[in-house]
């Protein structure tokens, strides 16, 4: 073993140069076409983000990434299910599902127009608490527009449209901060990402585990529920931790409406 | 390590860089990036950057939240450049 010098070539910087000037190029072009490159980006996105999960899937249901005692498991639970399920039983169960989720959006519709949209897009991959909907300018998605869970909780705003995308910005962002209400009354809230949240409170003030955050923001409409009270006798104050009722990670399909401020 | 399995690992940690662009989680991109800054001039870690922020990024930036990845990925591959032409290799 013996060491050498690095075989990195002497004025070889040519490429790096001409990318990096490229990258900025396409920033600033994006921002003189007001936004069109990303719209374009966030189209090819959301297929692959749709083909990377299905992979994900096949691959899953392949067993290949399971280990021995679990696959042994999993062929004699198949087995069993062999003789009762058929594959079209399968797709009438999934088709129902889906149902049964456009169906929990009706009463919102009843209360503010709008519309029920799919999420396309990872919910986690963003570093800046983003994600995106199958709805845009086409479907009458404005910027400022607000996004509902089926059970009326506000999950985030419209904060870039193209004609077919549109990207949403959580509420409950990392480093988001913003004015809330519970039990009646004014907290200063800080979201955590993947639909979560704190704020720290007077001890004096009642609040429970199952409490309801509204934001002041979105004429109080509900943003998550108190999931856990942390405080000590010595101080003077309280910590809330509160969470979107319905997982992110469970979101299919959301509603967007205009927002009443 | 021969040149090949190099070009291939480098392949490698840019294709894990986009995949996780796209599908996260957030830190992968970023792991990616900083692996391939370490031991290459790697104008792809730069493209990974400006990926996430064009998928992920409100627009306005600027005026509204600042294109963080692009440019953190464009100051960590030159201010890797030093360390990359005295890097020492095993052989």
């Amino acid at each position: 073993m013996y060491y050498r010098p690095s075989n990195l070539r002497r004025g070889g910087n040519k490429g790096l140069y001409i990318v990096t000037a490229l990258a900025l190029l396409v920033l600033l072009a994006d921002m003189a076409t007001g936004g069109f490159i990303r719209a374009q980006v966030r189209v090819a996105g959301a297929a692959a983000s749709r083909w990377t999960a299905a992979a994900g899937s096949a691959i899953g249901g392949t067993g290949l990434l399971s280990s021995r005692a679990a696959l042994e498991a999993q062929n004699r639970s198949l087995a069993l299910q062999l003789a009762t399920l058929s594959e079209e039983a399968a797709q009438v169960d999934v088709l129902k599902e889906e149902n049964d989720k456009l169906r929990a959006m009706v009463h919102l519709a009843e209360k503010d127009p709008g519309i029920t949209t799919p999420v396309i897009s990872s919910l986690f991959a963003s570093p800046y608490g983003t994600f995106m909907i199958g709805a845009g300018s086409e479907d009458g998605v404005e910027k400022g527009d607000i996004v509902l869970t089926d059970g009326g909780f506000v999950v985030g705003e419209v904060s870039d449209v193209s004609a077919s995308v549109s990207l949403v910005t959580e509420i409950l962002a990392p480093s988001a901060a913003f004015e809330a209400l519970v039990s009646g009354a004014p907290i200063h809230a800080e979201g955590a990402g993947s639909g979560s949240g704190r704020a720290e409170v007077s001890r004096s003030l009642g609040v429970s585990v199952g409490d309801v955050i509204r934001a002041a923001q979105y004429a109080q409409q509900p943003i998550a529920i108190v999931g856990a009270i942390a405080s000590t006798s010595e101080s003077a104050t309280q910590t809330i931790y509160f969470h979107l009722p319905t997982g992110l990670s469970e979101i299919q399909y959301i509603y967007v409406t205009q927002a009443r401020r | 390590m021969s040149p090949r399995l190099v070009a291939s690992l480098r392949v490698l940690l840019a294709a894990t860089g986009f995949i996780g662009a796209v599908t996260g989680p957030t830190w992968l991109p970023v792991l990616a990036v900083v692996l391939l800054a370490l031991r290459f001039r790697a104008w792809e870690g730069i493209l990974i950057g400006l990926t996430v922020d064009l998928l992920w990024q409100p627009s306005g930036w600027i005026i509204g939240s600042f294109p963080l990845y692009t440019f953190g990925a464009i100051v960590l591959i030159w201010a890797l450049e030093p360390l990359r032409k005295k890097l020492i290799t095993f052989v």
